[in-house]
Parts: C-alpha cells; structure tokens; sequence
C-alpha cells in the first residue's frame, strides 16, 4: 500500500517503517500523544 | 380565474421538468422515482446490514459508464478493489473493464484506528483531494461514497468530522456530480449518524424482512425533494443481473384488449363459451378441489396452443415436467413432441425455494426470454401462501397487469380446499380474472364424478348449463349431465337415468302402435259398415228405379191405352170446335 492511500485527514503524518504502519492525525498539537502514536515512546511510561 | 389556474399548472409543471434526473438503469428504480435520481445532487441510501446498498450504488455507477456514458467514481471505505470487483462480478458486471477503459475509477480507501492517533486538529481536505482527482481524471459524472460511516468509527473528533462532511456534499453539488452515499441504518433514525441531515435532497431506505421463514427486500422513497415519485415500499430482488424493483402500482390499465378467440382443445368446451373459446389475452382461472382435472384442461389448452404453432410456457409448482408428460401420455395426449420442437416450455420449480417476489421476477424472465402466447400457472395458489393474502393479490394482479400488456393468455389454476368453492375465491383473486370455470366433484352412489361449470365469462355468451365430463384413454369427453327433479344426476346415476328414460320411451311406442292398430281396426270395421250401408243402398236405389221403371211403363200404358179408347170413343173431340167434327159426332150416336 503506497503511504498517500493512507492520507485521509490533514495533516497526516505517515511512519510507514518500521511495520506495522502508523499514521497520526492533525496538527500534532498534542505533543505527548503524537510520541506515543509514532511509538517514539512507549504508552505506558507514565501512569 | 381560469388564466390563475392554468399559470400555476404550468408552473409546476415547469418545475418538475426543471429538475433534471439521472436514470440509474435499475429495472423499476427509474421507474418509481420518474426518471432516476436527482442529477448533480447526493442521494443517500440506507439500511441494515446485508440489505443491498453497497449493490444499489455500485449498479448505479456501472450502468452510468456502461449505459448512459456517464463515467463514475466509487470510493470504497469497507471493501477494497478486488473484493468489489469480485462482488460485482458475480452479478454479471465486468468492474474491471471499465476500470480499465478508464470509464470508472474505484478507489478504495483504508482507514484503521488502531494504526493512527489524533494530535491536535485537522480536517478532511485529503478525501476532497483523492476525490477530486479520481472525478477530474475521467470526468466522472456520478460519485459514490460506500460507506462514509466508517470515518465516524475511525476518526476522532466527530464535530470535526460532522463540519468535515456537510462541506463535502456541498463540494460534491458544487462539482455537478450526481452522488450516492451509502449508511447504515440506525436505531429509531434513518441512519445512525444521523447523515440525513446533511443529505436532504433524496432518501432511499432498503430492507431486508423475514416472514414465514421467507426474507424479502423491500425499496422505500422517503424523500425526493421538488419531485413526484412513488413513496409506497416496493420489494425488489437481487438476481442474477442486478437488482430489479418490482412496483405494484405504476401499473396502468390501459392495454389492448383483441377481439380473437382461441379454442382451448375441448370442442365442446368451445361450443359452452359461444362457440369459439376464449379471448386472446384474457386470464382464465380454473378452480376445483384436489382430482378435479385442473392440470388435464389446462395441459389440452397449451396442447391446443402448441399445435396452432403458438408458443407455451407452463409454470408448473407441483409436478416435474416429466411427471406432466407422461400422466398427459396415459390419456391420450402427446406433449413431447411440442417440447422438443420449443413449442412447449415448462418450468419447475418448488414454492418453497424462494419468495414470491423471487418467483415473480423469474416468471417474468422466462417470459421476456420466451415470449409465449399462452402461460398456464399450475396451480396459482401454491404460490399465494407463500405470502399474505393482500401479497398475493398484488403479485396476481402484477403478473396479468404484464401479461395482458403483451396480449398473452393466461390459464391459472387454483386448488381450493373442499366446502364450496364460491365461498373461497382466492383473497380476492377472482375478480382479477376474464373467465372462470368451475370444477366439481359430485359424491353419490358410491362413486366420485366430476363435473364442470362456466361461473363467469366475460364478454361472450355462454352455456349456464352443468357438464359433466369424463376422463379416459383418448381424452377428456363433455357429456350432459342429467339435470332433473332430484338435482344434477352423474356417472352412474346419469346412465341409470339414462335407462329409465329408454325404458319409458319404449314403453310410450309400444302404446303408440297399439293404439294405432286399434284405429286402424276401427277403420277397418267402419269401412265393412259403410260398404254394407252402401248395398243396402244400391239395391234400394235399384229397386227403386226398378219400380219407377214399372210405374212409368205403366203410365205410358195406360196413357196409350186411354188415347186409343178415347180416339175410338172420340172423346178428345172438342166441343164447338169444327161443325165437320160435331156432324163426326153425330156418327157416334147411333
């Protein structure tokens, strides 16, 4: 699957490597959600 | 006034034709909605699961590229290309050679919340992207979004989305493309995201119920704004080329009615209907309890057909037509040849095997296929309890409404269940019918016959009178039945009766002769009478003449004798006639 099929909403960020795909929506205003969906960090660090 | 009037009629009818559609090539659909979809606006499509939809929209867009040259986009939320092409495919539509013939584009879009995260605000500009680039790629005229709810699962943010998808049908009526959205269907609202709201200018509403065990699809216009269209619930089929919608009320009563008749292959059948039959393109319906003979007349019906070179399709539901073939050979009637030269078509099929809907759109198939001039339904009402009564009735009516307009002549008939057949005339289904003919079983003296009536005949005099008939090796035979003092005689009664009436007339000549030998007695003796009066008669006359003879002779006699006395008396010398005479005289004096 090409990484533009995945584009739906904008802005996306595409992380097409290393599998699975991860995509984050929006403006990434959300700093600490936009690490945690790139798996940048793990979801589980702080309770 | 009058003008008042007849602006405002123009008027709407300006309307009406202002508003452009966009057939969709559906059988029925176009129909229903008066010409097709609105052109250049979005119509949603909803329902539940496993009702359609998704086939509705995809038949629109190919008929569109494939028929109407309108190319079209399909922008696929669920399936991917290969399974649409596959699902589509087995309906009879290539979705890949029109993709490939660059006539559609089918774009499938993939979107998973698992693999994606919100960070802040976005907006939905990528599918307005993706979309425009597939519509401007072909020129796309028609647009559909199966399903958009799929972005309210996986998107976050739903009043994003909500503002999101109303600028979307406001761009997809901007670009002048007719688009369809499907949804699936919500508890107490039309769709579960409430869709309606921002698609407002058509609303198509599919269902898929379950009765007696028998699901039907059904078709419902809830909406059409600034149109007329049929708002009724029609039930529509997924066959095997598409969906056809069936509706029941855009029938018309205006067809051709001929004037022709048909023999129906009993003569003397033909003699009760005035002497020729029936009319061509009239519906007959035969009604009678179980082994009555219903499928006897209806096979020496078609039988008569075929041999007048007319083609015959039979729709039997109860018999194989092997089973037909060879129980009509037993009695005389060949069936197989007129199979074979494609005359005579039957078709098989248990009622049971699907809907009536199911039923009615494969007879109309085989009858558009086979356009035959005379359909017999043997038996009708093993299709009606499939569904209600008011169900069954309209697909009657349906089926005639169509055979009638193809000026084909229907034969159906109806097993009744015992007690009087009048009292149960099929929902209703009588009334639908040109001609009726009533069949009888008639239990008496131990035996079972059967017997048959004209009930009604439209627009042809006919026999009023109960026949019986008879079944045997070579055919179906009409006789009289007795109809007497005591009720309608049959079978055995009627010969008995028959017998009797023999009887009585031999009885009555016999007394004839006699009598008439007495007569002639009579004459006899009356003759000896008068002769013997005549002799007695004649001899009197002859004596008679015999007398006046004597008498006369006597006279003469007599008279000669006196005129001699007298001329030697001289006494018929006149006195004072002559003095010679007188002085004569003096010689008598001595």
């Amino acid at each position: 699957m090409r990484s533009c099929d995945l584009v739906l909403a904008i802005p996306t960020v595409v992380r097409p490597l290393p599998k699975p795909v991860r995509t984050i929506i929006g403006t990434l205003s959300d700093t600490a959600r936009m690490l945690v969906g790139s798996d940048l960090r793990p979801a589980e660090t702080t309770p | 006034m009058k003008t008042n009037t007849k602006t405002t009629g123009r008027r709407h009818t300006a309307k009406a034709a202002r508003l452009p559609r966009c057939p969709t090539g559906i059988q029925g659909l176009d129909e229903i909605t008066g010409g097709g979809l609105p052109r250049g606006r979005p119509t949603l499509v909803c329902g539940g699961a496993g009702c359609g939809k998704t086939l509705l929209a995809a038949e629109f867009l190919v008929r569109g590229a494939a028929q109407f040259d309108e190319p079209g986009v399909l922008m696929a939320f669920e399936e991917t290309e290969k399974e649409l092409e596959a699902n589509v495919a087995s309906l009879g539509f290539d979705l890949e050679g029109l993709v490939r013939r660059k006539k559609m584009v089918v774009d499938h879009v993939h979107i998973e919340r698992s693999e994606s995260t919100q960070s802040g605000g976005y907006d939905l500009e990528g599918i307005f992207v993706r979309l425009g680039h597939s519509i401007d790629s072909i020129g796309a005229k028609r647009v559909v979004l199966d399903t958009l709810e799929v972005l309210f699962a996986n998107l976050p943010d739903e009043a994003v989305l909500r503002g999101e998808l109303r600028r979307l049908f406001r761009w997809l009526k901007a670009k002048g493309v007719t688009a369809v959205i499907t949804a699936e269907r919500g508890p107490g609202s039309l769709t579960r995201h409430g869709l309606e709201e921002y698609v407002s200018d058509c609303v198509i509403v599919l269902d898929h119920r379950v009765s007696d065990q028998v699901a039907t699809r059904h078709l419902r216009v809830v909406k059409y704004r600034g149109a007329m269209h049929g708002t009724n619930e029609f039930p529509f089929l997924i066959g095997a080329d598409g969906i056809s919608v069936l509706p029941i009320t855009s029938l018309s009563l205006n067809h051709q009615v001929s004037r022709e008749r048909i023999a129906t292959g009993i003569p003397r059948l033909d003699k009760m209907l005035g002497g020729r039959g029936f009319f061509r393109g009239s519906s007959i319906l035969l009604t009678g309890t179980a082994g009555t003979g219903k499928t006897i007349i209806s096979c020496n019906f078609g039988h008569a057909a075929a041999r007048r070179g007319e083609r015959v399709l039979y729709f039997s539901f109860e018999e194989s037509p092997n089973q037909i073939i060879r129980n009509m050979h037993s009695i005389g009637l060949r069936l197989e040849p007129m199979v074979k030269r494609g005359l005579l078509r039957f078709h098989s099929a248990r009622p049971s095997l699907y809907g009536l809907e199911m039923h009615l759109a494969t007879m109309f198939k085989e009858i558009a296929e086979f356009r035959p001039q005379v359909v017999i339904v043997d038996p009708i009402t093993s299709l009606m309890d499939l569904g209600t009564v008011s169900e069954g009735k309209g697909m009657v009516t349906r089926l005639i409404d169509y055979l009638k307009a193809t000026q084909v002549t229907t034969l159906f008939t109806s097993l009744t269940q015992g007690g009087h057949p009048l009292q149960q005339s099929e929902g209703g289904m009588s009334s639908l019918m040109d001609s009726w003919l009533l069949l009888e079983d008639f239990e008496g003296n131990g035996e079972r016959n059967r017997v048959f009536y004209v009930l009604k005949a439209r627009g042809m005099g006919h026999s009023n009178q109960i026949r019986e008939f008879l079944i045997s090796d070579h055919g179906i035979d009409i006789v009289d039945a007795y109809i007497g003092a005591s009720g309608v005689l049959t079978g055995s009664a009627r010969a008995a009766q028959g017998a009797l009436e023999k009887a009585a007339a031999l009885a009555g000549q016999q007394e004839a002769a006699q009598l008439k030998r007495e007569v002639e007695r009579k004459r006899g003796a009356l003759e000896r009478q008068i002769s013997g009066l005549r002799s007695d008669y004649e001899s009197e006359a002859l004596e008679l003449r015999r007398i006046a003879e004597q008498v006369g002779t006597r006279t003469l006699l007599l008279s000669t004798e006196r005129a001699e006395s007298g001329r030697l008396r001289q006494a018929d010398i006149k006195l004072g006639s002559g003095m010679p005479i007188k002085s004569k005289a003096g010689r008598r004096l001595p």
